[in-house]
């Protein structure tokens, strides 16, 4: 076997190799499967993806508060919750879950749409909602369909008043679920990792 | 005319300024300083496995020297114990404050240290779904694993479903079967499957009485409709233990994903 056979030969070998190492789309035992978190993002992937992912929960927080707030024009506070939805994925669900004066909790499961359309719509004469300034965002991994998953927490203090009587306050901690997909840019030409909202849970922490 | 040109440079000036300032608005103006309580409490189980590892302080910041030195791990473990358990301040009995020691112990034991990867099978977990079945609600224990593929994606996968809704189907069974001498007739009765709505009544009896795939297949026919999801329990495992992680939903700092109990196990477990 000459030199140029032998190379060939190591060439296919390493073709197939190559080959059979191709990722598929089969679950593999754990024992085989190694750590998925954050891999094949580095260190300034993460803080960007963080980064957007606090702006687009901010903006969500900053919708809510118009979508809630009485006192701004009926157009600003319609406006809020089509910019509201646009931020989520088709299908988002909202579960709340609030505990009952005989200590039980209740869980309800909405639309996000319905969800909105009721914050708008709630029977009080002024509502205030603030957000903690916090904002935890879990790390991100990797779906089966090439998307970035995440969840980040923010905590939410709603009052209700009935004239200038306080009727209603809670602080409520919601999680949302965030997805990262890599959308086509048409303008530019070119693909960009894109922020999206998914479900929320929220949970009444405590009634004041 | 420079007159004109000066004002009209003037205006744009403003105009940029005016929109800054509009997208500047646009980050959460009533924001307020969150209290000490929310950022003790474990608010999400990811955050729970980072504090477990030793990863991530309080802040969700990365373990610092000067953090590490105040609170070595084997401490900061403990703040992962619901202390509202009262086996922890029985006075008549401390044997589960010495178990829980002991396995504070076994995971920081040095130059041996374990930790929790969230995607193996180290970890599951169980919830409530409650569900509408034929205009009735029902409950089922679902448990959830999560699984990795080969390209190191990662999803969580329904590994089993348990409830009672099925019971009738025994009733099902006595009057959809394969007659016993089916097999003097090349089991021509295996056509029975031929249109009916549901064929698992012809497959053994484990099958078919099987929770997990009665759910599967009155998904498929669209009877099932799940309404809401609750009581999520995490079952974590290390070699000889087991450890269950649940949500206290309370406003203390000992509050949110925190280690509800300690099981110690035999090693083939």
């Amino acid at each position: 076997m000459n030199m140029k056979h032998l190379l060939t030969l190591v060439f296919i070998g390493f073709f197939i190799s190559n080959y059979a190492q191709e990722p598929l789309k089969t679950a593999a035992s754990s024992k085989e499967a190694k750590i998925v978190d954050e891999i094949d993002l580095s260190d300034s992937d993460i803080e960007i993806f963080k980064e957007q992912t606090k702006q687009k929960v901010e903006e969500f927080q900053q919708h809510i508060v118009t979508i809630g707030s009485k006192d701004q024009p009926a157009e600003r506070r319609s406006m809020a919750e089509k910019e509201a939805l646009k931020l989520f994925f088709k299908g988002a669900e909202m579960q709340t879950s609030v505990i009952m004066p005989d200590g039980s909790v209740n869980i309800q499961s909405r639309t996000m749409e319905k969800y909105l359309a009721r914050l708008k719509s709630l029977p009080y004469t002024t509502v205030v909602i603030k957000f903690y300034d916090l904002v935890y965002i879990s790390s991100f991994t990797k779906g089966p369909d090439g998307r970035y998953y995440s969840s980040a927490t923010v905590i939410q203090e709603f009052t209700g008043f009935t004239g200038d009587n306080l009727v209603y306050k809670d602080v409520t901690k919601k999680e949302i679920e965030i997805v990262i997909d890599l959308v086509e840019d048409k303008f530019f030409n070119e693909k960009k990792w894109r922020v999206f909202l998914g479900n929320i849970k929220a949970t009444e922490t405590k009634k004041v | 005319m420079s007159r004109a040109i000066f004002l009209f440079f003037g205006l744009i000036l403003l105009a940029i300024s005016l929109n800054l300032n509009a997208q500047k608005s646009f980050n959460v103006s009533a924001s307020l300083r969150t209290p000490a309580e929310y950022h003790l409490q474990v608010k999400q189980f990811g955050e729970f496995v980072d504090r477990f590892n030793y990863k991530t302080d309080w802040k969700g910041n990365s373990i610092s020297d000067e953090f590490a030195q105040k609170i070595p791990r084997a401490n900061y473990i403990f703040y992962l114990f619901n202390s509202e358990d009262e086996r922890l301040t029985n006075p008549n009995d401390s044997s589960y404050r010495v178990l829980c020691s002991e396995f504070i112990a076994f995971i920081d034991e040095p130059n041996n240290s374990k930790t929790i990867t969230l995607f193996s099978e180290q970890v599951k977990a169980y919830t409530i779904v409650n569900f509408m079945y034929f205009g009735k609600p029902q409950k089922a224990k679902v448990e959830l694993t999560p699984e990795v593929l080969h390209d190191r994606s990662a999803k969580w996968v329904i590994s089993s479903v348990e409830t009672d809704c099925f019971a009738a189907i025994g009733d099902s069974l006595r009057t959809h079967f394969i007659a016993p001498n089916s097999h003097e007739t090349s089991f021509i009765n295996t056509k029975k499957i031929n249109g009916q709505t549901n064929p698992i009544y012809y497959f053994s009896t484990t099958l078919a009485t099987n929770s997990t795939m009665l759910f599967l297949t009155e998904a498929a026919k669209n009877r099932i409709k799940i309404q809401t999801i609750e009581n999520v329990v995490y079952y974590i495992s290390f070699p000889g233990w087991k450890i269950t992680v649940e949500e206290f939903n309370r406003t203390t700092t000992n509050s949110g994903w925190l280690i509800s109990n300690i099981e110690k196990m035999s090693l083939k477990n």
